[in-house]
């Protein structure tokens, strides 16, 4: 699966942004020309690779964010769409008018929820993601980041049923941006996170929704009992950290938001998405080999060998190796030191 | 087959401002009747005496076509009565401007065999055209004509451009203007030749350094669409020697024009050929006077054979290029030096061509004969890296330790086995000065190994401004030099004086897993065998491992095998594999009386645990690896790399199989030999073995 | 002499003119109410239909379309694909018709609107009757229509080119356009023949009327026109010397500048390049050396 972005910027500063770096690094005007989304369609068709996702920024900033998505499924793709559900009522509008005939088979939004009380919002911006959910909802899964071990998600049951949203809750642990100062959860505090997580058991169960688990969850922080219970309401729990390959809107690659500036690269020097995913695979798997994972336990861990856990965040292990004096692979300090992410 | 070159006419309806052959003035223009039957007589001499020979004919001129079609009716009469029995075997051709053919000729033409016509053409005004003034526009238009009407009466055409300096001045231009003409792009591109230094020759002439250049200017667009113009040359005959030994050359490349070549005039004198004949040099008499036969015995002929064996052991010895050469035209060298015997002064024409142009933009090598056809076409340049390199990063500068009073960080760069080694020579370090402590640059690999080390203070990411300690042995000036062991580079490079034990140390070992030990059924002997490697360059084959655990068990051993998940099965032994961590293995290692391995991590824990062991050495050696006391069979590698293809200073890729094969190094080891090494371990004495396989004693 | 494809304006005295030829015609309407009456009276003509033309200002989005087309081949001349948006709602129509959009290349949004076109399986072409067309648009376009190896419709002249290109002759595609002098006949609303569109417009008749051509047994101006290559070639004109000539054969002569440079040539030399690549990988074709020269 790839990720495009459409734009570089967005509608709101969320304080655990892990995209941050990579939006201040860009224009706000710097958005995907349509001959880039032709080139890509053509990528993506060659790579057999027919699910992709849009980001941004805030993707449906993109002036022709409809066309851009109808076009996606003309090519016959199956087309997710990253957003805020911050937007202005024209181009609500239009999605409406356009987007609300495609099945939700084809077409899916994650909306990134904040909590109002806890990531203060303001009041227009509540609105509109309400005005955008009360259209989308039902072809719409909320999203939410953990970004404080006392987080809250109430609202998130509240928005479910009041706007007959899609009944998954994709969860994001918030990650370091190796060489950026922002908030995220320390390795020690995942712990805690997944208690207070299971803590909601009730009214997941009660609601039937089921926590989807982005990447960055070690196994071992969960006891056997979350771990059923996870099993059973989501039917597959991946403790994977991989390459999500976001590709940016003028076709250069990188591994995920917080590895942005680490050995990104160019569409242009590869065939097809499969080479992209070794090549970053390689990349994840060399700072694996110098350390396993975020815990120290994880070296001598047999669900790591057998490949059940991928032993953390690899932007966890990365973000150590920004601070601490070169001693790594020479490809891993090349990385660091080409786009300065070295102390 | 010798061809002919018939000046039939000298006539000529052009003034083209290089020809000699309408500045000659000679007396006698056209070929007579009584001529045209001696010639052919003397052609049907000379292929009678040849039954297995062809002669070519090459009607040329002035121009031939003046004589219009009721001449060739004649010619092919004479031809019919002179030749009777060897008509099939000459070939005619022609060469004419084309601006006077049509339809009526077409019939002659076929029965002369004449499927095609060599032309010329220059895009230049003014150089070739009738008249005084050189009208090329008419000349042109004509040429059109006549090639349109060629080509409706189903013949084809070959274009020559001759250079002259007008062309010099785009050379690209004159090239695509004449495949965008020839729509198939074939012609040949000759440079201009004059015999004498006159006013012509100042105002036309140009030097091979300048047709060298004209081509060259020209050949990368050809090399980049040869597909669309296969039949440029001199390109392509260029490329044609590369595949070819014995290419088809021209006769001022062959160096056998003595044998392939004459020319006639139109008054019956024979010449060497058109050139000579245009030049008024090397003639051999009349056509009534002389066969072919005998021209061929004539003295110019044989300077011309030898001119070929002179140059070739004199100015030419050892030119690459000769075979394409031959000393060149013997009558271009005698337009500069006035002698026949020197070579061609074009010949830098073709070197330079080759070398400045040809291999720079090919990328090929210029050696005749060396490529396949199908290699030329596929040849591409190597392609360059489809990632491009990326600039170094910061590297830390070396550390003396001696000099360094803070605590240094080690940076272990190595696999469990080089772990282990600085483990002990750190034990001895700490032991002689409690006081000496490090700090280990946290890695997954080996932090197992030191946690709770006397030595180490601290495992962990080291600051930014930290003083980092490279283990990096193999790069040590004394890596590789006979005598110097991995483990006393490493105890030099720490600075631990001598005397030095080839200790390897772990501060703590685990207790035995009797959840695992209930299950392995040990016997009275029980041998590990650990057979896996990092290169598949240092594999034994797995059946002879397997042929080996059976005979162990014959004998009445039990056999375990550890190591990583992934390693090859050897079925007959009972697996661990997967199921052990190297301290879990250290652990259990004294449970067994001997450990049959590879250059492996486990050699290492079998050397720390003191169990005896019998190794086998490939690719790396064990005078550099292998611990004293251990029984190390080192098999005598058969290929290049005598002393083992994996160390340090050669380039041989790690990950790469062996170019041998199945039978690389390695399988040198039977089965027998390592059994018997076994038995002798055992039994404390000293191994023995055959004559390629080195042993040494425990 | 016998066309046995005739381009005409929609004029059913013409067309009746033509009764029972069996010739594929080409009719140009001026309006799209006159797409269904103008294919009625071909059939009915006992000819055959070649396709109706149409142009309109309206970007293809904002177009009227009509089911009644199913059958017709229609070649529309747009300024564009318009909205995408609101194209796509139209794409079931589309597909089911046989409509051609042709969007003009001095255009670079009407080029990139062809590749998306094509990318989405609909045919389509380059309308190169343009002042200055944008040759870098058409480049890029020209190599996806020419290489790109996913599953594209046909973009002209470019599907054209790939199915009849012969590296070692001219390549002449002006049949796309009905506008070959070799195979195409132009009649205007008089019934008067000229060789091309051209030769209409600038009233260069061949005939007075279609039994004129049938009486002919040889052209005088078909002779010269399969000679006028010549002129660049007698006259050493920029054009002999380019080396995307073979491609383009002087159709954009009128571009070059004082100084002799053309903006035409980058794209018909690339053009030719890519075609070779196309034509030698399919089959290993191989050349074999044509041994024509003599000494």
């Amino acid at each position: 699966m790839a990720n495009v972005l459409l734009t570089s910027k967005c509608v709101r500063s969320c304080p655990y942004c892990f995209a941050k770096k990579e939006m201040d690094e860009k224009s706000p005007e710097d958005i995907i020309s349509w001959e880039n989304l032709l080139y890509l369609a053509d990528f993506f068709e060659l790579s057999d690779e027919n699910f992709v996702s849009l980001l941004g920024g805030e993707p449906t900033l993109h002036p022709q964010f409809t066309d851009i998505v109808l076009y996606l499924i003309e090519r016959d793709m199956k087309v997710n769409i990253f957003t805020s559900g911050i937007m202005s009522d024209k181009r609500l509008e239009e999605l409406k008018k356009y987007l609300t005939k495609i099945s939700p088979e084809q077409l899916s939004f994650v909306c990134n929820l904040n909590n109002p009380k806890q990531t203060p919002t303001p009041k227009e911006e509540l609105e509109k993601v309400h005005k955008f959910l009360s259209v989308m909802g039902p072809w719409t899964e909320p999203g939410f980041n953990i970004y404080r071990t006392d987080f809250e998600i109430d609202f998130i049951f509240d928005l479910l049923i009041r706007y007959g949203m899609h009944h998954g809750l994709r969860l994001g642990i918030s990650s370091p941006v190796p060489g950026y100062d922002n908030i995220f959860i320390r390795p020690e505090e995942i712990k805690g996170v997944i208690d207070r997580l299971y803590s909601y058991r009730e009214l997941f169960d009660r609601f039937q929704l089921g926590p989807g688990l982005d990447c960055g969850f070690p196994l071992c922080s969960f006891n056997d009992e979350q771990l059923g219970w996870i099993f059973r309401t989501t039917g597959q729990i991946d403790f994977g950290c991989g390459p999500a390959l976001d590709i940016t809107p003028d076709l250069e690659i990188y591994s995920c938001f917080p590895m942005s500036s680490y050995h990104r690269r160019s569409i242009f020097e590869f065939d097809n998405m499969n080479q992209i995913s070794e090549y970053f695979n390689n990349l994840h798997q060399q700072i694996r080999n110098e350390v396993a994972g975020i815990y120290d336990e994880c070296q001598d861990c047999a669900y790591l060998k057998t490949m059940r856990c991928s032993g953390g965040g690899v932007c966890q292990i990365l973000n150590h190796f920004v601070k601490e004096a070169p001693v790594r692979f020479q490809e891993i300090e090349d990385g660091l030191s080409k786009h300065s992410l070295t102390v | 087959m010798p061809t002919v070159i018939l000046k039939v006419t000298e006539a000529c309806n052009s003034n083209c401002a290089y020809c000699d052959v309408v500045r000659k003035g000679s007396k006698v223009k056209t070929v007579s009747e009584d001529i045209l039957v001696q010639f052919f007589k003397r052609v049907n001499e000379y292929l009678l005496e040849r039954p297995d020979e062809e002669m070519e004919v090459i009607w040329h001129g002035g121009e031939p076509m003046m004589l219009g079609p009721e001449y060739y009716y004649r010619v092919y009469e004479i031809q019919k009565e002179q030749c009777p029995e060897t008509i099939d075997r000459v070939d005619n051709a022609m060469q004419s401007n084309m601006t006077l053919f049509d339809s009526s000729f077409t019939e002659i033409f076929n029965l002369l065999g004449i499927d095609s016509i060599g032309t010329s053409y220059d895009p230049t005004p003014c150089v070739r055209g009738p008249g005084k003034e050189m009208d090329s526009s008419t000349y042109n238009r004509k040429f059109l004509e006549g090639v349109k009407r060629l080509e409706e009466e189903g013949l084809s055409w070959g274009l020559i451009h001759v250079i002259t300096k007008h062309s010099l001045k785009d050379p690209l231009g004159i090239f695509n203007f004449l495949a965008n003409m020839t729509r198939d792009g074939s012609m040949m591109l000759n440079p201009v030749l004059f015999y004498k230094d006159e006013p012509r020759t100042r105002e036309l002439g140009i030097t091979p350094k300048q047709y060298a250049d004209f081509l060259g200017e020209i050949f990368p667009t050809w090399w980049k669409n040869r597909k669309r113009h296969p039949s440029s040359d001199p390109f392509r005959s260029f490329v044609d020697h590369l595949t070819n030994r014995s290419p088809a050359l021209l006769c001022n490349e062959s160096g056998m024009c003595a044998e392939t070549h004459f020319g006639m005039t139109p008054d019956g004198m024979m010449y060497q050929c058109g050139c000579a004949s245009d030049w008024g040099q090397m003639c051999y008499g009349s056509i009534f006077d002389r066969s072919f036969s005998e021209i061929l015995k004539d003295p110019v002929k044989e300077m011309l054979r030898e001119r070929v064996k002179a140059l070739k052991e004199g100015p030419c010895k050892g030119c690459r290029f000769w075979d394409i050469c031959h000393g060149g035209c013997a009558l271009d060298a005698w337009a500069v030096t006035r002698n026949f015997m020197d070579k061609s002064p074009w010949c830098v024409y073709r070197k330079r061509f080759l070398e400045k142009y040809f291999e720079p933009t090919t990328g090929i090598e210029y050696i005749p004969g060396s490529m396949t056809q199908e290699e030329i076409n596929n040849f591409q340049r190597e392609a360059e890296a489809p990632i491009p390199p990326i600039p170094k990063g910061k590297w830390h500068p070396p550390v003396n330790l001696d000099k360094t009073k803070e605590a240094v960080w080690i940076n272990l760069v190595g696999n469990t086995g080089d772990a282990l080694m600085i483990s002990g020579i750190l034990k001895q370090l700490v032991d002689r000065d409690p006081s000496r402590k490090f700090n280990l640059v946290t890695r997954t690999s080996y932090d197992y190994i030191f946690r709770g080390h006397p030595a180490i203070e601290n495992i962990d990411h080291p600051p930014a401004e930290a003083v980092v300690f490279d283990t990096a042995y193999w790069d040590h000036r004394d890596f590789g030099k006979p005598g110097k062991k991995a483990y006393h580079i490493l105890a030099k490079m720490f600075k631990l004086k001598a005397p030095v034990e080839e200790l390897l140390f772990v501060p703590c070992v685990p207790k035995e897993d009797p959840l695992l030990t209930e299950w392995i059924p040990f016997k009275e002997k029980n041998i590990l065998i650990s057979p896996s490697v990092l290169s598949p360059r240092m594999e034994l084959d797995p059946k002879k491992w397997e042929e080996l655990v059976e005979r162990l068990k014959d004998e009445g051993f039990s056999v375990v095998q550890m190591g990583n998940a992934d390693s090859v099965y050897i079925r007959g032994a009972l697996s661990l594999l997967g199921l052990t961590t190297p301290m879990q293995e250290l652990a259990l290692l004294k449970k067994f009386d001997l450990v049959i391995t590879m250059d492996n991590p486990h050699a290492y824990l079998a050397h720390l645990a003191g169990v005896p062991a019998v190794v086998l050495w490939g690719p790396t050696n064990h005078l550099q690896f292998g611990f004293d006391g251990q029984g190390h069979l080192q098999t005598r590698p058969k290929c290049d790399f005598p002393d083992g293809c994996i160390n340090s200073d050669n380039s041989t890729p790690f990950e790469s199989e062996c170019p041998m094969g199945p039978d690389h190094c390695m399988n040198q080891l039977d089965v027998e030999t390592i059994l018997s090494a076994v038995i002798d371990m055992l039994n404390g004495k000293e191994v023995k073995g055959e004559e390629e396989v080195i042993h040494t004693a425990p | 002499m016998d066309f046995q494809n005739i381009v005409l304006p929609y004029k059913p005295s013409i067309i009746e003119a033509l009764e029972g030829r069996d010739a594929e015609l080409i009719v140009h309407v001026n309006d799209i109410s006159e797409i269904i009456p103008a294919a009625d009276d071909i059939l009915s003509s006992r000819n055959r239909l070649g396709s109706i033309v149409v142009r309109t200002d309206r970007t293809l989005d904002l177009f009227d379309l009509d089911e009644g087309w199913e059958t017709i081949p229609v070649t529309l001349y747009s300024p564009g694909p318009g909205s995408f948006k609101e194209l796509q709602q139209k794409f079931d129509l589309i597909h089911r018709l046989n409509v051609r959009p042709f969007f003009p290349a001095d255009n670079k949004e009407a080029v990139v609107g062809l590749q998306t076109l094509s990318s989405t399986g609909l045919q389509c072409g380059v309308d190169f009757n343009v002042e200055s067309p944008s040759w870098e648009a058409l480049t890029d376009l020209m190599t996806y229509a020419i290489l790109r190896t996913t599953s594209h419709a046909n973009v002209e002249p470019f599907s054209y080119l790939i199915e009849n290109y012969d590296p070692h002759d001219f390549n002449d595609w002006s049949s796309v356009y009905y506008d070959d002098s070799n195979d195409f006949l132009h009649l205007d609303s008089q019934g008067r023949a000229a060789l091309t569109y051209s030769d209409l417009a600038s009233g260069n008749f061949i005939a007075e009327d279609i039994s004129g051509v049938d009486s002919m047994e040889v052209c005088p101006q078909l002779e010269e026109k399969k000679r006028a290559w010549r002129r660049y070639f007698l006259e050493n004109l920029p054009c002999s010397t380019c080396e995307g000539w073979r491609a383009c054969l002087g159709k954009f002569e009128r571009l070059i500048d004082e100084s002799g440079v053309c903006p035409a040539a980058p794209f018909f030399t690339e053009m030719l390049d890519i075609l070779d690549q196309k034509y030698f990988e399919i089959d290993n074709r191989e050349n074999q050396p044509q041994p024509e020269e003599t000494n």
